[in-house]
């Protein structure tokens, strides 16, 4: 039911990190991070997983991505310990697939609990116009480099109406419960950058789990696209921190 | 000059230029659009280095999502040019 995937490092790996996309963007943005990451961190497996809608098409409600999530991490039960991470809303996809199958933690990239904050209302996440994707594209990144046919394919997307719909059916209230249902031990990352979900935020998020929080500088909200190293760095430093006690 | 030389070309390019120097899991058969190694101000800026680094132009019509799905295609499409 998912679209594009992502799957590289080791074959015979113990462990594996899950990556999911935000709304409007794919895990192919997440490639470049998945390919560093697989060369700094030996024995890890990648998998990078769009959402059934993502990349293309019309995405079902976030209720169904939360049932959907935790199928696609269950497939990978044969690893000893399972990372989900995502970016900006990816994080509750990820926090639900923790929630519904056997995990060892999660990262959330660029994405809190909103009870710290208020979340990006419908017509900041889904402009109709230009004047609102400019809006959007200065809040969300640090130095934008991207060119006029991807402004057009992003406005085209995030203003359709499947997107809008999508974006429509997240229930902050039900994100909530996930997070207070989640009984590993999670880590926060914030862009620097970023004023669509502001790293106080996040770090606030953090801060009430007891969790690690990492803040990448000169990133906005989205590390995988304007930063992979960084991004990469990152994942690899809190993958090591969640599952050393496990190890231990 | 033979396909191995040129994808080690332009594979040492795109570790450097999108890889941030760090190129290991970068094979052969990576799906550089698919998994967005390349995207579309990349490779404007990948067809001026193989122009400028090869000596050929590289026709529009020939930079096409085929044409760069891989290293392997991408040098291929190297040496087609070059005759």
């Amino acid at each position: 039911m998912s679209g594009l995937r992502i799957e590289l490092g080791a074959s015979d790996a113990d462990d594996v990190l899950v990556w999911f996309p935000a709304v409007g963007d794919s895990v192919r943005s997440f490639g470049r991070t998945a390919l560093l990451l697989a060369s700094r961190v030996r024995g890890l497996r990648i998998v990078g997983i769009d959402p059934p809608g993502y990349g293309g098409g019309a995405p079902p409600s976030f209720a169904e991505l939360y049932a959907w999530a935790p199928s696609e991490v269950a497939r990978l039960n044969s690893f000893r310990h399972i990372v989900v991470s995502g970016n900006s809303s990816g994080g509750a996809l990820a926090a639900a697939a923790a929630a519904g199958s056997r995990t060892t933690g999660v990262i959330f990239v660029c994405w809190p609990d909103w009870r710290f904050g208020s979340p990006p209302t419908l017509e900041e996440l889904c402009p109709l116009d230009a004047a609102g994707l400019d809006s959007l594209l200065t809040r969300s990144w640090h130095a934008m480099s991207i060119d006029d046919s991807v402004r057009e394919r992003w406005l085209r997307q995030l203003g359709s109406p499947e997107h809008r719909a999508h974006v429509a059916s997240f229930d902050a209230n039900g994100y909530a419960a996930l997070l207070d249902g989640l009984e590993v031990p999670t880590a926060f990352v914030a862009g620097e950058s970023d004023r669509l979900v502001p790293p106080a935020v996040v770090r606030a998020s953090a801060e009430a789990r007891n969790a690690a929080f990492l803040i990448l500088p000169r990133v906005g909200h989205y590390p995988q696209l304007e930063d992979p190293p960084s991004l990469a760095s990152a994942l690899a430093e809190l993958w090591l921190g969640l599952t050393r006690e496990r190890r231990s | 000059m033979d396909a191995s030389e040129v994808e080690r070309q332009i594979r040492e390019y795109i570790v450097a230029e999108r890889l941030g120097g760090d190129g290991a899991e970068l094979t052969a058969d990576t799906p550089l659009l698919e998994w967005g190694v390349l995207d579309s101000l990349s490779v404007v800026e990948l067809m001026t280095f193989v122009e400028q680094r090869f000596g050929i132009t590289v026709p529009p019509e020939q930079i096409s999502a085929p044409n760069l799905q891989s290293l392997t295609t991408l040098s291929a499409l190297v040496l087609r040019l070059r005759g």
